[in-house]
């Protein structure tokens, strides 16, 4: 009886198997979004609708606000370098992985892949560690070598914040990066030695614009994550240091504000959405050469 | 060397010399690549390494170099009922959301590979929409419906919301193996009399079996990592160990939360190693 | 069994794959279905084996009309490009696994496996799994797997695709033994001519959907009724009736302007000539195939094929001006339809 249930299922075209994960994300993915949407722009007490007059009132608070826009400015330049110093500290191991042998290169995927399976909780509270006050792991090997005689204050700033997104952010970069770099052609890189230049140009002219597609993979999967993560910035940059998603968390748990917790919410995900796009549309504007493949 | 070998000119004093400086020039590229290399390997595993070697620390707070040599923070980390209570909840919200997640990713993977259907298109970014959000943005959103319909937060609430964000992972992992799954093997299951329901079971499924594996492992490690979603959803009453966590960062600074955050490294890493033996780590990497 | 295939009709959304297609298949033949990739013939194969639903026409199995019936429900034994065989089991659990789904007891799957892996000469490797044999093997559990089941009838699609050239023959002959011996009515499909002619008692050949002619190898081979036929089994120059006229052996055949004659290669003759012909033309090309000589010949703004025995004929130099004419003139067939780019 339940098997012939399960065989009709099947057999009503493709899409049956599909409906309870369809209609489980209509419930629990496309309404709450939709209540978000609404919250943004309907006043709200306590979690309960007051009038259902719709008003920009929330949006225009926040977009006339000083302090916003350096909020946001905040939010931008950590997300923008942390993705660089990701790229730069993550294409040089993904090249290598593609040159050594078959035992390294799982090292090298056992060393990228572990992070992901800890927590990112974990691993900024490793930062705590090392950077922190005065026994902190660089200041005591700092001063135990005599280089500084006072410690230096690491902790709660900018450079920690990033330190800590490029670090926990780091495998977003390399897996994305090995992918495309080990299904390269080396052919073109021979012939391009064949053809008199040098290692480095061929580095930069050769390999680099060809692993264009991990690059825009690597470097939006980052910056979106940098951009709208509001742990690190807490724990990293500590009480003062607020970031747009910060601000959210404080306004929706803290202050209890949800009307303005739901419009930075959404100018976040917007935002981060427009930016995610650009650096596509950038990237694809570089990669032309992959559209004659078709 | 291959400069001058393909020159069809004899190699002049211009060439060699050109040669020469290039050599120079790839010497210098090669050793920045290799320290910068060198850095991210040490990025990626010292911080982990120091939380584990200050957790055995002696001193009564976090310090380097460790101290002494003591278990007495994992002992003390055992005796809280509070931190083993959160580990409880972590592990029913973990199990729950990985259950949750393969009931629903396996089907949904099955019909989008395999089903013509008007929408598929659409089904599909539907499906794997959610990975793209923060997930602080779904963990606030669900927080704001349950609100809108008096649903009160709590572990419910957490394995519901960690579900949405799970889904994409397990679905992902899952169509990735079906894709390359040849349909003639089902087809030829067909032919020899085995019904759709005997065909999925007997022979598709057998074959997923190493994906489902990693995608139901992925999910289990996120949904009992898991802050951002967990953070707006979870009750105040019963915490899930991220959450606790968070506070103790926050406002501990005794070697215990080293100590907790070592047992969990070293969770990683046996997770790591078994999935690694089971399906191949080259398929984590979808 | 007999096969009754009748007006098949096959839509894709606006692509009309299949168009009127009827074969009738007599109990124990062995027909093929050839053409040229997208010809339709996996997809009618398909709509007889149960995986497609035609859009319009019938399937009839031994006088029982299947074509509504699902494929695990028709009783055919097919046998896949790629063989599908089950990786996650044995050699002997493929085989068993349609057994199984029957419900036969133990010892009967173990005596009708042993026998089905016999009859393929593959009985020490019934616990090896599929991965760990030769391409030839595998082919051989998949045929094995197929009728170890007793279908109605055998299907094959492409199933000598991945084998190289030299098993692929030893295979076909392998194939044809088999099924003789078993006494099954088998369908396969291929764009493989040779193969065609190696392992049917009857083709259909199929171009753009339709069914051109559906006849013996021989008739095939000596009177096609298509140009396309013609020139997709064997090599052929077909000529518009006017031109062929021209040879002064043949003279006017096929009373219709619109017709065209199929001359075989070695069919055709060259011998050099100095004076003006009714049909002459120059040697572009010449090549030794064994025990002939194969000409290109440019002639009346065409390229024909003219195949000549080497016994007793020097070999003429490119650019040597050749008249043209046949050997017999009743070999030479008018046809209807034409050829792009014909030879």
């Amino acid at each position: 009886m339940a098997a012939s249930l399960v065989d009709k299922v099947m057999k009503g075209g493709g899409f049956w198997p599909a409906a309870p994960a369809f209609l489980y994300l209509v419930v629990f993915f496309i309404m709450p979004m939709a209540v978000l949407l609404a919250f943004g722009f309907v006043p709200i007490q306590r979690g309960t609708v007051q009038s259902a007059n719709f008003t920009l009132e929330y949006l225009f608070d926040v977009l006339t606000d000083d302090l916003f826009w350096r909020v946001w400015w905040r939010s931008f330049y950590v997300g923008v370098l942390s993705t660089f110093f990701c790229f730069l500290f993550a294409y040089p191991l993904a090249y290598i992985h593609t040159l050594v042998g078959r035992r390294l290169q799982m090292v090298i995927l056992i060393l990228t892949v572990a992070p992901l399976l800890t927590s990112a909780l974990v691993r900024t509270y490793a930062w705590l560690v090392i950077l922190g006050g005065r026994r902190g792991v660089v200041n005591a090997v700092l001063m135990d070598l005599g280089l500084v005689s006072r410690p230096l204050r690491m902790l709660y700033s900018d450079f920690a914040v990033i330190v800590g997104m490029v670090q926990i952010h780091l495998p977003f970069m390399i897996l994305p990066l090995i992918t495309v770099l080990s299904s390269r052609d080396r052919k073109l890189e021979h012939a391009s030695l064949g053809l008199g230049a040098s290692r480095v140009r061929t580095f930069f002219r050769i390999v680099l614009p060809m692993s264009m597609p991990g690059i825009i993979a690597g470097t939006t999967i980052v910056f979106a994550l940098s951009y709208t993560n509001f742990i690190i910035p807490q724990l990293l940059g500590g009480g003062g240091y607020t970031t747009v998603a910060v601000q959210v968390y404080e306004f929706i748990v803290v202050i209890l504000d949800w009307n303005k917790g739901a419009i930075l919410a959404l100018l976040l995900l917007v935002s981060c959405f427009l930016f995610v796009l650009m650096i596509t549309l950038a990237g694809n504007r570089m990669m032309r050469w992959t559209e004659a493949k078709a | 060397m291959s400069e001058t070998m393909t020159t069809s000119r004899p190699a002049t004093a211009d060439v060699a010399e050109r040669g020469n400086a290039s050599k120079v020039i790839d010497r210098i590229g090669a050793t920045i690549l290799a320290i910068i290399a060198v850095c991210t390997v040490l990025l990626l595993s010292v911080p982990s390494l120091i939380v584990i070697a200050i957790s055995f620390t002696e001193t009564a707070y976090i310090g380097f170099p460790p101290q002494g040599f003591t278990f007495q923070w994992y002992a003390d980390l055992f005796a809280r009922d509070q931190i083993i209570d959160a580990a409880v909840t972590s592990l029913q919200i973990s199990a729950a959301t990985t259950c949750l997640s393969l009931a629903l990713a396996i089907p949904a993977a099955y019909g989008l590979v395999r089903g013509r259907f008007f929408g598929r298109g659409f089904a599909s970014a539907l499906i794997v929409a959610p990975q793209m959000l923060p997930g602080m943005v779904i963990g606030v959103a669900t927080l704001f419906f349950g609100a809108y319909i008096a649903f009160r937060q709590s572990n419910l609430m957490v394995i519901l919301a960690l579900t949405v964000f799970c889904l994409p992972f397990a679905v992902r992992m899952v169509m990735a193996r079906l894709t390359q799954l040849d349909p003639a093997l089902e087809e030829a299951s067909l032919s020899m009399g085995a019904s759709k329901t005997r065909t999925f079971f007997e022979i598709t499924a057998r074959q997923l079996v190493g994906a489902i594996i990693a995608g139901g492992a992925f999910v289990a490690i996120e949904a009992f990592d898991n802050l951002t979603v967990a953070l707006f959803t979870a009750s105040p009453r019963s915490r899930p160990l991220s959450v606790e966590l968070y506070n103790l960062v926050q406002f501990d600074s005794s070697p215990m939360v080293a100590a907790l955050s070592s047992l969990e490294i070293l969770a990683a890493f046996v997770v790591m190693i078994v999935l690694a033996k089971a399906v191949g780590l080259d398929r984590l990497r979808t | 069994m007999p096969i009754e295939v009748a007006d098949i009709n096959k839509h894709f959304g606006k692509l009309h794959v299949l168009r009127d297609c009827s074969l009738s298949i007599r109990d124990g033949e062995t027909i093929t279905l050839l053409g040229a990739s997208g010809c339709g013939k996996t997809t009618l194969l398909r709509c007889i084996a149960g995986f497609e639903t035609p859009s319009s026409g019938k399937v009839v199995l031994g006088g029982e009309d299947v074509t509504r019936l699902p494929p695990n429900q028709r009783g055919v034994g097919f046998v896949f490009q790629n063989y599908a065989l089950f990786p996650h089991m044995t050699v002997a659990e493929n085989l068993a696994y349609g057994l199984r789904v029957r419900r036969a007891d133990r010892s009967t799957r173990k005596a009708k496996v042993e026998e089905a892996l016999a009859l393929v000469s593959l009985t020490e490797f019934a616990d090896r799994y599929p991965q760990s044999l030769s391409g030839g093997q595998q082919q051989r559990v998949a045929i094995a797997r197929a009728l170890v089941l007793r279908p109605k009838v055998l299907l094959l699609d492409e199933a000598f695709n991945a084998l190289d050239a030299k098993l692929r023959v030893a295979m076909q002959i392998e194939l044809r033994k088999i099924v003789k011996q078993v006494g099954i009515t088998t369908i396969c499909v291929t764009h493989d001519q040779t193969e065609a002619l190696t392992i049917s008692d009857r083709i259909a050949v199929m171009s753009k959907g339709q069914i051109d002619q559906f006849a013996t190898p021989t008739e095939i081979y000596d009177t096609p009724t298509t140009a396309y036929v013609a020139d997709f089994i064997g090599a052929a120059n077909v000529l518009p009736a006017e031109l062929a006229a021209k040879l002064p052996s043949l003279g006017a055949r096929g009373s219709r302007e619109d017709r065209m004659i199929v001359i075989r290669p070695e069919n055709l003759t060259v011998r050099p000539t100095k004076g003006s012909e009714p049909l002459a033309g120059t040697i572009a090309f010449a090549r030794i195939t064994g025990p002939s000589v194969e000409y290109e010949v440019e002639a009346a703004e065409r390229k024909l094929r003219v195949l000549v025995s080497r016994a007793d004929h020097d070999m003429l130099d490119i650019g040597t001006p050749v008249a043209l004419d046949v050997d017999k003139a009743d070999a030479c067939v008018a046809v209807s339809g034409s050829v792009e780019g014909s030879a």
